[in-house]
């Protein structure tokens, strides 16, 4: 048995921000993803949420999932409200208008409204420094739309606007490394993370919300619906990514890189990717490929991490 | 067997509500029929209700057919025919609602029809949609397999235009299998009507789908019954949490069972459920909430001693 999960139980607040009654589909790791996130948050938490499934799926009027401040924005400027809420409770409590009780805030969003059309947005409330949380809820495509492709999809990947055919093997990028681009702006917290690892990710969440300055936290979140597998697979395949290397786990504290869950050897990739819907076309030299640019990834990662 | 109605100006028209789960491909039901009705030089319309509802949650599609253009784009709320899908629905949404007088009920169940019949109907019928299905396409999948009894029970679309729909629709070997099912589902379509019901076996269902019908505890009003005046700016919500009074359990088709001897009361279950529909019991047991749990089976496949199994949630018992 895996030791960490149960250690996770003890540590987890029996305490729910995320109220049950939400609209996800059926194994949802998005959802889960939110869950644990403010379990770790806590209740002295305001979320400014972009559009996307999770916005959808816990907001339908008149009902809400959210037991604490949160508010949906347009599907681009998540980071530049959580910036603007941050500034005002700065300017209000060195007023006095407020009391100086630590709240924190935080910005979240899906891969489609981070990595494309949230990203200058992003970048920008990076730069000013905003003491805040931003986390990226990466489901690897435009799912509430169903399921076209943003910069974050795999490469290879079908999704219905990189369908997968004769000439064209799904998705021609490789997927964007956002965590990288938010290292370069010289943040003091970045990680990734993943529910199927879940004490990791509430440490990271911790960490991020105490930093003294921006921190971006990256969460896989495995969406049944839009890569085709069954719902009951959401925390298994979580667990093949990381164990795969095709999305490690680490974090850069002050520009710090440290593997947060290594393997001395990695799994097969197929195991992870040929029983996917969006995986299963992939021929023996598209696989190939992206064997050779995962091993690459992996070992320049635990390079960075043993300096 | 019924042929068109004869609409206010003397139009023929039928009109179709299909009653599924997300995922379940309602709207492939009501589009196939619809594109074998145009092959047929009639004019149709088929399209989902659109809503924030997801893979599990009851959806409806709706399919019009009329011998002369049709300009209505609205739902459908009085129809000639109601199919259901999926009888786990039938103690979650009243299925009957606005069903015309003389309409007809379809219902995949292994039930006999007489089960299902109101004094106000003209036919009730059904399918063991759901073996068909798993017997021929290896699948719970059954909106091919409806269309069968559909066809027995509506002239108004020949048997033949729906087997070239199909063919239009599938790739050859997939095609093939669902003709099969859609030929068997024909010839096993059980039909009672109005004449050859005995009194008796009338009122149970009725009792039934009005609990369905019923609103919960606790819900706040539907959106649609907002007057502008009483939105919040912003439309904020400042009731936290209400989310809680929306009951996903009536999504669910697969039920957890936990075997308490087996049980170490680890928690892994809890953790990893995206519903929160685990509580701990004064025993340190972890049990379900109904109310919420989808039936994703996450809980059973991460129990780390095998404690949870997978059920199938069976027809409820009151019908
Ligand atoms: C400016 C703008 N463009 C498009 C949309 C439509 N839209 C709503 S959600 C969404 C996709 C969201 O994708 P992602 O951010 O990856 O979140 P997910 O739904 O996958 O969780 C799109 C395209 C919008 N709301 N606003
Ligand atoms: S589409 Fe994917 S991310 Fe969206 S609610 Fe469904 S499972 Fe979750
Ligand atoms: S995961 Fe299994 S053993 Fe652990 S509490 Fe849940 S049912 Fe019991
Ligand atoms: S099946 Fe288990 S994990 Fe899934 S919603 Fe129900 S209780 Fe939660
Ligand atoms: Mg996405």
């Amino acid at each position: 048995m895996n030791d960490a999960n149960v250690y996770a139980v003890k540590t987890l607040t029996k305490k729910e921000y995320f109220a049950p009654g939400h609209r996800s589909c059926l194994g949802c790791g998005e959802a889960l993803a939110v869950r644990l996130v403010h379990k770790a948050l806590g209740r002295n938490v305001i979320t400014a949420s972009a559009t996307g499934c999770m916005e959808i799926v816990s907001s339908p009027f008149p009902l809400t999932s959210w037991e604490i401040p949160w508010i949906h924005v347009a599907f681009e400027n998540a980071a530049a409200v959580a910036g603007g809420i941050e500034a005002a409770l700065k300017v209000l409590q060195r007023k006095g208008k407020i009391s100086d009780k630590k709240v924190s805030v935080v910005a979240m969003a899906g891969d489609g409204g981070t990595v494309d059309i949230g990203l200058q947005a992003l970048s920008g409330a990076m730069e000013r420094g905003h003491k805040f949380l931003y986390v990226c809820y990466d489901n690897e495509a435009y799912m509430n739309t169903g399921v076209q492709r943003s910069s974050a999809t795999p490469f290879g990947a079908h999704t219905t606007t990189s369908p997968a055919g004769t000439v064209v093997p799904g998705q021609v990028t490789w997927k964007k490394n956002m965590p990288e681009i938010a290292v370069a702006h010289k943040i003091p917290y970045v990680a990734t993370a993943t529910p199927s690892y879940p004490l990791d990710l509430v440490n990271k969440i911790k960490k991020g919300i105490a930093a003294d300055g921006p921190a971006y936290v990256h969460i896989l979140s495995v969406c049944p619906t839009g890569w085709g597998i069954a719902s009951e697979e959401t925390i298994k395949f979580g667990r093949l990514a990381v164990q795969t290397g095709f999305f490690p786990l680490y974090e850069v504290e002050n520009g710090k890189y440290k593997i947060t869950v290594d393997f001395e050897e990695l799994m097969p990739l197929e195991q992870y990717l040929l029983p996917q819907r969006r995986f299963r076309h992939l021929a023996e030299d598209t696989l190939g490929y992206i064997r050779g640019r995962v091993a690459e990834q992996w070992e320049e990662l635990q390079k960075r991490s043993a300096e | 067997m019924v042929v068109f109605k004869k609409g206010k100006g003397g139009e023929k028209v039928l009109e179709i509500r299909f009653h599924g789960r997300g995922g379940q491909g309602a709207v492939t039901s009501a589009e196939l029929f619809a594109q074998a009705a145009i092959m047929e030089g009639k004019y149709a319309q088929a399209f989902p209700s659109f809503g924030p509802e997801r893979r599990g949650a009851p959806v409806v599609a709706f399919c019009r057919i009329d011998d002369r253009p049709i300009f209505l784009r609205t739902e459908i709320n009085e129809p000639d025919i109601v199919m259901v899908l999926d009888p786990s629905l039938l103690s979650v949404v009243d299925v009957t609602a606005g069903l015309k007088d003389d309409g007809i009920l379809i219902i995949n169940s292994e039930k006999e029809p007489h089960h299902f019949m109101l004094e106000r109907l003209e036919q009730a019928a059904t399918i063991n949609a759901t073996q068909i299905a798993l017997d021929i396409l290896k699948r719970p999948i059954t909106n091919t397999v409806l269309l069968g009894a559909l066809a027995r029970i509506s002239a108004v679309v020949k048997m033949e235009s729906i087997i070239d729909a199909i063919e239009q629709r599938f790739d050859a070997k997939n095609a093939a299998r669902n003709v099969q099912a859609l030929q068997k589902a024909f010839a096993e379509t059980l039909i009672l009507s109005k004449n050859d019901c005995k009194p008796e076996s009338l009122n149970s269902f009725q009792k039934y789908i009005a609990a369905a019908s019923t609103t919960r505890e606790g819900a706040p009003k539907a959106d649609s019954e907002y007057l502008w005046n009483e939105l919040q700016p912003g439309c904020v919500v400042t009731d936290a949490g209400n989310a809680k009074s929306f009951r996903t359990g009536d999504w669910r088709s697969f039920l957890p069972v936990l075997n308490k001897e087996r049980c170490i009361r680890c928690g892994v279950c809890w953790v990893f459920c995206p519903d929160m529909a685990y509580r701990q019991d004064q025993e340190g047991y972890y049990l379900v909430d109904l109310d919420y749990c989808k039936g994703c089976g996450i809980c059973a496949q991460e129990c780390p001693v095998g404690a949870i199994q997978m059920e199938m949630e069976k027809e409820a018992d009151a019908v």
